[in-house]
């Protein structure tokens, strides 16, 4: 059996001008250990502008997660409370308190491209 | 065609007469004027969320005969108390979206979901056509239908009918949710962590075997 696809969950969060502290801070502390105990694989942080923050300026953040395969993908989609209730209520409370810091938001869902790069 | 779709749930003292149930309703609904097909059966065990334990699905003419079939005697006579004490959600919709099978199918498959109130009406748009890639990019979907409802009852409101056809479960369980069109495109609106997420979280799914095509 073919070992399962890498799919790569991209989200992308522009800051309002000032605010790329408060956001990355936020996401850490409040996103990033639930989307572990999904299953969710941190892979990469980035941000733009590169390497300084300029207050007078949005800035975009951009942090990289894998999942193994299909199935994984919906083990973090499908996620359930410790009592079994849908986690969708705390994943979108998570994005409202979030929503006044930022300007947009996209996530996106990433694989290789086929054949060589 | 209309259709008239509900799905029945039985109280705890009475899962053991689901039987009786559906043979009750279906002697009830041959009473009924204006009914062209009438589908009455058990909810598939597997696969399901909120959908209780009878399937009823039924298909009129138009709008007009499905409103005057449940003006009937007949509808107060023989149906309203085949159905005492039961649950009941389910959508009326016209069929007009729509591609029927070659025949052959076993199982068929609705989801019914709604959009929140102050859902952007062009994301709206975005998940119908992108919920009909699935249907193009998933040969397994062998019949299917995306249809507003044009009522609903039940806890929550209804806005969309999704309804396919597979040979087995197992179109279902494995190639639709497996394909990238599902989770990579068309969830997005499902799901809280992305921007587009408009649907309800409270679902319908119901899926039956079936004998014969319903998509028609």
């Amino acid at each position: 059996m073919a070992d399962p696809r890498r799919v790569l969950i991209l989200d992308e969060v522009e800051a309002k001008p000032g605010m790329a502290s408060a956001v990355r801070e936020a996401y850490r502390r409040d996103y990033i250990p639930g989307a572990k105990a999904r299953g969710m694989v941190l892979e990469h942080a980035w941000q733009n502008p590169p390497a300084i923050e300029i207050s007078e300026l949005p800035a975009t953040l951009f942090w990289l997660w894998s999942v193994e395969g299909e199935a994984g993908w919906w083990k973090q989609r499908l996620s359930r409370k410790a009592d079994g209730s849908d986690e969708r209520e705390d994943k979108l409370a998570f994005w409202q308190a979030l929503a006044p810091l930022t300007l947009s938001r996209k996530r996106r869902m990433l694989t290789d491209q086929p054949g060589d790069a | 065609m209309f259709v008239s779709l509900r799905m029945l749930t039985l109280p705890a003292e009475r899962i053991g007469a689901l039987h009786t149930v559906i043979v009750g309703l279906r002697a009830a609904v041959a009473s009924l004027p204006g009914v062209i097909e009438n589908l009455v059966t058990p909810v598939y065990h597997q696969a399901t969320i909120n959908a209780g334990h009878i399937v009823w699905r039924m298909v009129h003419e138009s709008e007009a005969a499905a409103n005057a079939a449940m003006l009937s005697p007949a509808w107060r006579g023989a149906v309203l108390p085949a159905i005492e004490g039961l649950e009941v959600t389910g959508a009326g919709y016209r069929m007009t979206r729509k591609s029927a099978s070659t025949g052959g199918t076993g199982v068929w498959r609705a989801l019914l979901f709604s959009c929140f109130p102050h859902a952007d009406p062009a994301l709206v748009r975005e998940l119908e056509e992108r919920t009909l890639l699935l249907a193009k990019y998933v040969p397994e979907i062998r019949a299917w239908g995306l249809n507003r409802a044009a009522w609903s009852e039940g806890r929550k409101p209804t806005h969309f009918i999704w309804e396919q056809e597979y040979d087995d479960v197992s179109g279902l369980t494995g190639p639709y949710m497996d394909t990238p069109v599902h989770w990579g495109i068309v969830d997005a609106y499902f799901d809280a962590d992305c921007p587009e997420f408009i649907v309800d979280p409270h679902l319908v799914q119901v899926v039956a075997a079936i004998a014969e095509p319903v998509i028609r």
